[in-house]
């Protein structure tokens, strides 16, 4: 029995030991917790510590938070990814927005379909990557253009959203700032 | 005040107020669907020394207001109380989580998930396998191309 269980411990690295007097004691790990309860767990993991934080930073925080936990191990991963890819925040940097679309295309499972809300505040997108972008998300309900400051004309058209009901008919809400339609 | 009977999966049985053993919602809906009994409830998911853990728990919010608002819920701070009693090893803190959700206890299952979140925050992924003992099952490759996947997430 002694020699069965140590097997298993080779295996595993598991949650079995052997005492000195041969009993087999088997602990609970989180690992064997359900799906339904981790993901009950990583909800909680991503509530903010100060209710005061700025909503911006806290979206940051959370999107980092996800990172860290779907590099755990595969359950984590199945559990973080689909909220990870639900609200996902983009730096005003315009090669993440392409590493985004670049990835969204390749991937299987479309990962794109997790998407529900998108917000393109600070990222000088086009028609074209829009375009490109709204084919891989067809559950979008919720999408934002451009911001209020004086300075920033998005270079967004009719071109690109004269497609948007076709390719996200589940949108509900679309924000749009300083956009200029035909 | 009538008592009700529970009995663990290792067949040790507890008296506990009818009150106190109605925090479980499970619970509460066995009696009201089979009315003043003399026989003991069995909980065949539960042992006796969660049990006991579990009972300690409800009895100590017995008169707890039940709140049904989840935004309240989620962000309620864990109380002084709650935090020393789910000062247990990590083994005890799961077994008391299954058992909230088998006995459907809310409150309590909020509780221990926010317990092991707490441990879980500001963690890096190794940190958090070194914690709860979990072994990386990606392969080299498989990480290697998360992180790549995640570049638009991450950077900042």
């Amino acid at each position: 029995m002694k020699r069965y269980a140590e097997g298993l411990l080779q295996h595993e690295r598991s949650n079995i030991q052997v005492k000195p007097d041969d009993t087999v004691i088997i602990t609970l790990h989180l690992q064997q917790l359900p799906n339904e309860i981790l993901a009950h767990i990583i909800h909680y993991v991503l509530e903010p510590e100060h209710v005061m934080s700025q909503p911006d930073s806290r979206q940051i925080d959370q999107q980092l938070d996800l990172c860290t936990c779907i590099l755990v191990n595969k359950q984590f991963y199945a559990v973080a990814y689909p909220l990870l890819w639900r609200e996902p925040v983009l730096s005003s940097d315009l090669t993440q927005l392409q590493r985004m679309i670049d990835y969204l295309v390749t991937k299987e499972p479309p990962m794109g379909h997790y998407v529900r809300k998108l917000r393109l505040d600070n990222i000088t997108c086009n028609d074209n990557e829009l375009l490109r972008l709204m084919t891989h998300i067809p559950h979008l309900e919720t999408l934002s253009i451009g911001n209020d400051t004086d300075n920033y004309l998005p270079p967004i058209t009719s071109t690109s959203l004269q497609h948007l009901p076709h390719h996200c008919p589940h949108l509900t809400s679309l924000t749009l700032w300083r956009i200029h339609l035909s | 005040m009538s008592n009700v009977r529970l009995l663990s999966s290792d067949n040790e049985e507890f008296v506990v107020q009818k009150e106190v053993a109605e925090r479980s919602v499970l619970i509460k809906n066995m009696l009201e669907d089979v009315g003043e009994t003399d026989s003991a409830i069995p909980l065949p998911n539960v042992t006796a020394k969660v049990l006991k853990k579990v009972i300690e728990w409800c009895d100590h919010h017995s008169s707890d207001p039940v709140t049904t608002d989840e935004t309240e819920r989620r962000t309620t701070d864990i109380d002084e109380w709650d935090q020393k009693f789910m000062e247990v090893d990590q083994e005890t803190l799961f077994d008391i989580i299954l058992a909230a959700n088998y006995l459907d206890i809310k409150p309590l299952l909020d509780v221990g998930c926010k317990t092991v979140a707490n441990m879980i925050k500001g963690k890096t992924a190794e940190e958090i396998r070194k914690i709860f003992n979990i072994v990386n099952d990606f392969t080299p490759e498989e990480e290697a191309q998360i992180r790549k996947e995640n570049e638009w997430a991450e950077d900042r």
